[in-house]
């Protein structure tokens, strides 16, 4: 009789009941607690579940979660669109969108040059072939920030709502442009056919996202003030994100038009259906990352190879880029530091490693996934201390 | 019947029919424009199917409970419709593929059955509902059994021999079978009418035990199938304890788990709907990986965490309840999908004999066992239309029969589906019927809702 089942699922028991014991014992600060709560332990799990653990799941098993994948893909793309509703995108100053896409074009632009760099200098040390299009995803994977994180984090550190939400827009915005520059990379050339077929799956991601929004509109107003809304919501979202596959174009991206094309035609909607939404961010958050943790290969050298670089390079480049825009937002933040709020990183970051793998799995190294999902962890914790110090130094009372 | 004028209004009916027109209109646009028909069914179709059903299965509920039926009956008829019976828009590989979900959907179910068997409420009705589980089994194996002696004759489209050990082996297997009834149904539609009281209690708790006894006796009758069909061979003490054994282990392994699951409400009590999927996972699993029964291991945690485990039991149950809807929506949706008309249509007169005679043999064996525990006048005159549904567990034991008599096993095995397709269909109507009449739904709310 095969035991690996009882073995795994006793192991996680064990965990979650150790860390759960240490972290009450250990008098952490919230931020910390919150953080070995909403990635550690369910890191964990991915990984005792998958190939590197305990092997519940693995080969078949693993392709098999691809439609739950995709699905968490759309309900994320949703989660950034329903953000961009008329107020958002005709209210918000200009040079809030300049900033949000510059920091993010510096950090990209710095952690290409820096890997490029390493590939130059070090190419027969790593086994991963940094290849261009590799080094840009990586790069882009870098340079998304997570502003639910941001809000978080800056509101325990007493940091004043009005300057914590600036910096959430602005990281939002910025979030934007990088998933646009995603979505070029990974259709400009197809990796499968060899042919550059952007016009083609543009069209079809646009209407998939226009249609969506459409049928979220009507269905969700019909039943919008009983509790079964959120039926019709994962309905919907399991319905396009289906579609996105079928017709390979990014669930991620047709989610995004799908709920930005709903904030901005129907405002009066938008309120409940965030609401919905934001009921569901949490388990939706932890689901993906348990999901994305299951093939992190432990054993594999690669791996911290690749980890170290990435959480260093990427903390150097969004510390530089914070410092040259350490005055854009001086009118809402006393003295203008900026430097180190952008550091925290939420699902999005998996989510573009991600799509690109759920749509062309043979063109990328499965490492950069892990190295995400990892880096994920470390991010929120030398984000949190650097915005520690800043506020404890910088003084915002 | 209630008057549907008094529930539904054009108005919403108008609503309900639009909805379902345009998410029709959705799908046949996407298969217009990008030719679905022309692709097989890899995860993508299935997952888009998936979506589509839940949503039209959902309107479809609302629609036929504007008519007084029960919200699951729309549910199953969308996934007839839509299924390859009808419409085809789902082939039988995605359907298989949508099975999968069904496994862990069938823990939750039996998880919220569990919790919802109160101890306090089950000891004050247990006199009838152990006479009524007796008689009515009994009544019901005999009378089937005999029925399948009689019309033998009639039976041998099903390949197997005239002789008389074939024939008293499937009379013995049929009226094992026919003795179920399902308890994911009679929560479904519970929970659904949001029906309180005696009647409620007595259907639940009667469909559970009847479950679990169904089981056991199973092991015994295909025992002594197998030595009547192959005289060489020897009444199989070993199965028989093997059944016995994993109802048992399945019983104990339930209340470890709820336990477990009550516990980690009481002192981490975070995630609890994640918690709950996991849990429901791993049960669908473990059933897998060591022949245990999913639905009798939740059935014992829901019960465990419903009495036993206090305030935080309360807690647990809720969280278990805000995903109710959506599985509801799935499961029998894909049920619906999986029924085959075919079959039906091909053995259409016996299964109405035997649906016919079952109904019967409930109705008069449930009279029976009320009139001796001394049950209310309403659990006696509609208690039995709660045990006309049957589903999972019947279906599995038809399977069983297929893989263990390779002759006639498969084309018994059409029969019985045959028969609980039809139990799948009228069932939930009757058990809705009854929990109206008996006074425990609410009518008034739920057709204000709609």
């Amino acid at each position: 009789m095969d035991n690996k089942l009882l073995i795994g699922v006793t192991f996680i028991v064990i965990l979650i009941y150790v860390v759960h014991h240490y972290v009450r014992r250990a008098h952490l600060t919230s931020a910390s607690r919150h953080l070995w709560f909403n990635t550690a332990i369910f890191m964990a799990i991915g990984i005792a579940i998958g190939p590197s653990g305990f092997r519940l799941l693995e080969g078949d098993d693993i392709r098999m979660m691809a439609p739950l994948v995709d699905i968490l893909l759309g309900w994320i793309g949703w989660l950034i669109g329903i953000e961009l509703t008329r107020k958002m995108v005709h209210l918000i100053p200009k040079r809030y969108w300049f900033i949000g896409m510059a920091e993010n074009f510096v950090t990209l632009c710095i952690t290409i040059l820096l890997f490029l760099g390493i590939a130059l200098l070090f190419k027969d040390l790593l086994n991963i072939v940094l290849t261009p299009p590799f080094i840009l995803l990586a790069g882009l994977c870098a340079a998304v920030s997570s502003p639910r994180s941001i809000i978080t984090l800056t509101r325990r550190l007493h940091i004043p709502r009005d300057i914590a939400r600036g910096y959430a827009v602005v990281a939002h915005l910025g979030n934007l442009g990088v998933m646009f520059l995603m979505y070029l990379l990974i259709y400009f050339y197809n990796w499968q056919t060899g042919e550059y077929i952007i016009i083609e799956s543009t069209f079809k991601l646009v209407a998939l996202g226009i249609l969506q929004g459409l049928t979220m509109s009507w269905l969700f107003l019909y039943r919008r003030d009983t509790p079964e809304s959120m039926l019709i919501l994962i309905g919907v979202i399991i319905f396009f994100a289906g579609a996105a596959a079928f017709l390979e174009v990014p669930a991620l991206m047709a989610g995004l038009i799908g709920g930005g094309f709903f904030a901005y035609f129907f405002p009066n909607r938008q309120p409940q259906l965030m609401s919905a939404l934001q009921q569901s961010e949490r388990p939706i958050y932890l689901l993906f990352v348990t999901l994305a943790s299951i093939n992190i290969p432990l054993s594999d050298i690669d791996l911290y190879l690749f980890l170290i670089p990435f959480i260093l390079f990427r903390a150097i480049a969004k510390l530089t880029s914070g410092f040259f825009l350490k005055r854009s937002l001086s009118d809402t933040v006393k003295g203008g530091w900026n430097v180190g709020v952008f550091i925290p990183q939420g699902a999005l970051a998996i989510a573009i490693a991600l799509s690109a793998f759920q749509l062309f799995p043979n063109a990328w190294d499965k490492i950069l996934v892990a190295t995400v999902v990892i880096g994920l962890f470390f991010n929120e914790l030398l984000g949190y201390q650097v915005l520690r110090f800043i506020s404890l130094s910088k003084s915002y009372d | 019947m209630i008057d549907p004028a008094k529930i539904i209004s054009r108005h919403s009916w108008a609503k309900h029919t639009a909805a379902l027109l345009i998410l029709i209109g959705v799908m046949s646009l996407i298969q217009y424009f990008f030719q679905l028909e022309k692709y097989d069914s890899g995860y993508a179709m299935t997952t888009m199917l998936l979506g589509f059903i839940m949503l039209v299965a959902y309107i479809a509920g609302l629609l036929v409970s504007g008519y007084g039926l029960p919200k699951i009956t729309g549910y199953l008829l969308t996934g007839i419709l839509f299924g390859p019976s009808v419409f085809g828009f789902a082939t039988s590989s995605m359907v298989s593929n949508l099975k999968l979900i069904n496994g862990m959907a069938v823990a939750l179910i039996a998880l919220t059955a569990g919790g919802e068997i109160k101890l306090n409420r089950i000891m004050h009705i247990r006199k009838p509902l152990l006479f009524i589980v007796m008689i009515s089994m009994i009544l019901v194996f005999a009378g089937i059994f005999i029925l399948t002696l009689l019309i033998g004759p009639q039976l041998a489209f099903l390949g197997a021999g005239t002789s008389f050990l074939e024939i008293t082996s499937i009379g013995l297997l049929m009226a094992t079978i026919f003795m179920a009834s399902s308890p994911t149904v009679a929560i479904a539609v519970i929970n659904d009418t949001g029906a309180k009281g005696r009647v409620s209690d007595l259907i639940l708790g009667t469909t559970v035990i009847k479950d679990m006894i169904v089981v056991i006796v199973f092991a015994i009758t295909i025992s002594f199938a197998v030595v009547m069909n192959d005289p060489g061979t020897k009444f199989d003490f070993y199965a028989l304890f093997e059944a016995i054994g994993e109802v048992f282990l399945s019983l104990l392994l339930g209340v470890f788990l709820g336990w477990l699951l009550g516990l980690y409400t009481k002192k981490i009590g975070l995630e609890m709907v994640l918690i709950v999927l996991g849990f429901c996972l791993l049960v669908a699993e473990l059933g897998l990986s060591y022949h245990l029964e999913p639905l009798s291991i939740c059935l014992a945690a829901g019960f465990y965490i419903e009495n036993f485990s206090g305030q935080t039991g309360d807690e647990l149950i809720n969280a278990i309840k805000k995903l109710s809807l959506p599985v509801y929506v799935v499961f029998f949706s894909v049920v619906g999908l999986g029924l085959k008309l075919k079959m039906l249509t091909a053995m259409w007169s016996v299964a109405f004999l035997y649906v016919l005679v079952r109904g019967l043999l409930t109705f008069i064996g449930t009279m029976a066992g009320a009139r001796l525990g001394k049950a209310t006048p309403k659990m006696m005159k509609y208690g039995w239309m709660g045990f006309i549904s049957q589903a999972g567990v019947s279906l599995g034991l038809a399977v069983t029969i297929s893989r263990t008599f390779p002759g006639w096993g498969s084309k018994l095995e059409m029969l019985i589906v045959a028969v609980v397709t039809l139990h799948e269909i009228v069932g939930p109507v009757f058990l809705k019927y009854a929990l109206d009449k008996s006074g425990e739904t609410h009518v008034e709310e739920a057709a204000a809702e709609s």
